[in-house]
């Protein structure tokens, strides 16, 4: 386990310190309904803008970690995720409490979350001198062809229109070309405005995007969403018990949550439905579930934090997100010069190390605040949306503003908010736009280096770039066969 | 019969774009111009499908396998998109309402610093556009300011923002 020498890096005073605040933001984040991982990173970013990389690591990863913690504590007690990839905790978490058993539900979630999080964890670590293997028979032709790939599976997948999906994702490449031209160095699309020079800023976009957007959404809530919440906090014995009079129901669940995870886009709900629904039909019992079975919270929480390490692997080897949090992530690093892809398994190895370690610490603060703190924390339910919006775009300009002190990025960050209002109203996928965006550089660079080194034929003579031509042309086409089936079905 | 209102609005100015960006690829050195000249394409013609589609009611109806939306349960799932809601007159006002006070907030931030624009742009919101209490928005817009003033320019040392 490459992590572990990585671990007493992270024990040290101050970055603990650093977690134990930034767990306790994710939390928050995660118990406001609708607001979920990717916006407490887009929160958090401007403010590691003065730390060292690795400081920004813990501050980052353990925000993100914490937050789908913090969504099952809401689903459980009022019967309201957090994030969608908790939907399915409230299943069987909400009939739990009404029956006298949140204290139980809550604290088998909790360790099931934090299991399944190292556990998928360590299959990252794992897999990394495999990948390292793989990544070292990858070329441009391929690289340009995994970079396609990935924009054209979450193009597609992405919930709601797929024709939209594929626009949003073409609209966020020629986002990524604005800037400095990579062959000649001059500027390219920037209309005699010298802000955009550098480019469309990554991190303007993400803050307006989804925390503007999601600001908009909640200054609609005139009523706050829950009434009085009686429960105690701490450990319930009954709930660690749980986990493991169902443990090979928890290794299944976190087996799909990280195998769902690897493929970028498909995590997330897709691996907890998929954990729940594989918990249904594997059970004796099937009709308890829905009433209160407390196999569905195990389920649904092992899946949803073993997905984390499924997620990083693309992230961290290829450099494609696997998800929005990690194009934002990408985006966090980036802005410390650090840049995800081939070179954090071989040159870097060691930061993806204690990534990795950090993300198995901040597992466990996360649990302990939990466990403590996460009942009492579910008063911010109480507070109404329209009284927390102007708060977080307070947050989400202070953060753009607050990076470089150029004006631009405020103006950038209000104008992507408005956007992402639109799209998100018309059905267009912001989701696609900012992968796109991430990816849009490497797409025309491995494309210029593919062309010089070996031509045309480079797409489809290489096994490689081949194989994942097939596997675009599948996604595109799979929607639309999907669709048919499903009509022919009776 | 022709169809304008705000989605259709939305997607000619995507189109729009993808022509601005085609345009400006005629003086461009043919390396440079390759790659965003084919996506750029690409957005050419889809956006010009959504804007036709958004445009005309008839053209929707031919195309109607384009507009279809695949179902939670069709759909491998995913983050993102939320699919159309029917609006109210209200809603409209209500989302130019809060960019308009975004704008406004972004123009204090030129004017008289962060700080300032923060205390003043709360109080407005919490005031008159939430309609809370005098002393909700006195406390809170102040609250939040000075929170911002002791994290980012007594903590960070970020001077800039005052």
């Amino acid at each position: 386990m490459g992590f572990v020498s990585q671990l007493s890096a992270v024990l040290q005073w101050d970055l603990m310190l650093m977690m134990v605040g930034s767990v306790l933001f994710g939390l928050i984040i995660g118990i406001l309904p609708g607001v979920g991982g990717s916006v407490a990173i887009a929160l958090l970013i401007p403010i590691t803008f003065g730390l060292d990389p690795k400081a920004s690591i813990v501050v980052l990863l353990s925000a993100y970690g914490a937050s789908a913690m913090g969504g099952s504590l809401t689903s459980i007690l009022i019967n309201t995720p957090g994030d969608a990839v908790n939907a399915a905790t409230a299943f069987d978490g909400y009939p739990l409490a009404q029956q006298g058993k949140a204290g139980m539900a809550i604290t088998a979630s909790m360790v099931s979350s934090v299991l399944g999080g190292l556990l998928g964890l360590m299959a990252l670590d794992l897999m990394i001198p495999v990948s390292r293997k793989l990544i070292l028979m990858f070329s441009y032709p391929d690289f340009f062809m995994l970079a396609v790939f990935g924009m054209t599976v979450i193009a597609v997948i992405t919930r709601g229109n797929t024709f939209r999906g594929v626009l949003s994702a073409l609209f966020g490449l020629l986002l990524a070309f604005v800037g400095t031209d990579p062959i000649m160095g001059n500027d390219r699309f920037t209309f005699g405005i010298e802000y955009l020079w550098d480019g469309v800023d990554l991190l303007s976009v993400i803050i307006g995007f989804f925390a503007v957007t999601e600001a908009y959404t909640l200054s609609r809530q005139y009523e706050s969403i829950s009434g009085e919440i009686k429960v105690k906090s701490g450990i319930s014995w009954d709930g660690v018990k749980a986990v493991f009079q169902h443990f090979w129901l928890f290794l299944r669940s976190c087996f799909i949550g990280f195998y769902t995870g690897v493929i970028p886009g498909v995590g997330g709900i897709v691996g907890s439905f998929m954990a729940y629904g594989t918990a249904v039909q594997m059970s004796k019992s099937p009709e308890r579930f829905g009433k209160g079975a407390i196999e569905g919270v195990i389920a649904v929480e092992s899946a949803n934090e073993a997905r984390e390490g499924g997620h990083l692997l693309p992230t961290l080897a290829f450099g494609i997100p696997a998800s929005a949090s990690m194009a934002i992530l990408i985006g966090g690093l980036m802005m410390h010069g650090i840049s995800p892809g081939p070179e954090m398994l071989t040159k870097d190895i060691n930061l993806t190390y204690f990534l990795i370690a950090t993300a198995v610490v901040s597992k466990f603060v996360a649990m302990i605040l939990g466990l403590l703190l996460g009942t009492r924390m579910v008063f911010v339910t109480k507070i109404r949306g329209s009284l927390m919006a102007p708060a977080i775009i307070v947050i989400a300009l202070v953060g753009a503003y607050g990076v470089g002190g150029k004006m631009g990025d405020v103006i950038a960050t209000a104008v992507f908010g408005f956007l992402g209002v639109l799209m998100q109203k018309y059905g267009y996928s912001r989701v696609s736009l900012i992968i796109a965006l991430v990816l849009g550089k490497l797409v025309e660079a491995s494309y210029h280096q593919s062309m010089t080194t070996f031509g045309v034929s480079g797409f489809f003579t290489r096994p490689i770039a081949l194989a994942l031509l097939l596997l675009i042309v599948g996604s595109l086409v799979w929607p639309f066969i999907r669709k048919k089936k499903v009509r022919v079905k009776p | 019969m022709i169809q304008i209102n705000e989605k259709s609005i939305f997607s000619t100015l995507i189109f729009l774009f993808a022509c601005s960006i085609l345009f400006a690829t005629i003086d461009m050195h043919s390396d440079v111009a390759l790659v965003p000249r084919i996506v750029g394409t690409g957005l050419l013609l889809f956006s010009g499908v959504q804007m036709l589609m958004d445009l005309f009611p008839a053209v929707r109806k031919r195309l109607s396998f384009l507009e279809s939306k695949l179902t939670a349960e069709e759909t491998f799932g995913g983050e993102g998109v939320v699919e159309e809601e029917a609006e109210t007159g209200k809603s409209p006002f209500e989302r130019y309402l809060f960019f308009g006070w975004v704008a406004a907030f972004v123009a204090l931030i030129f004017f008289i610093g962060m700080i300032w624009a923060i205390a003043i742009a709360i109080f407005v919101y919490l005031k008159w556009i939430n309609k809370d209490s005098w002393t909700l928005a006195l406390i809170y817009s102040l609250g939040i300011a000075l929170f911002i003033y002791l994290v980012f320019v007594v903590g960070f040392g970020f001077y800039y923002f005052l």
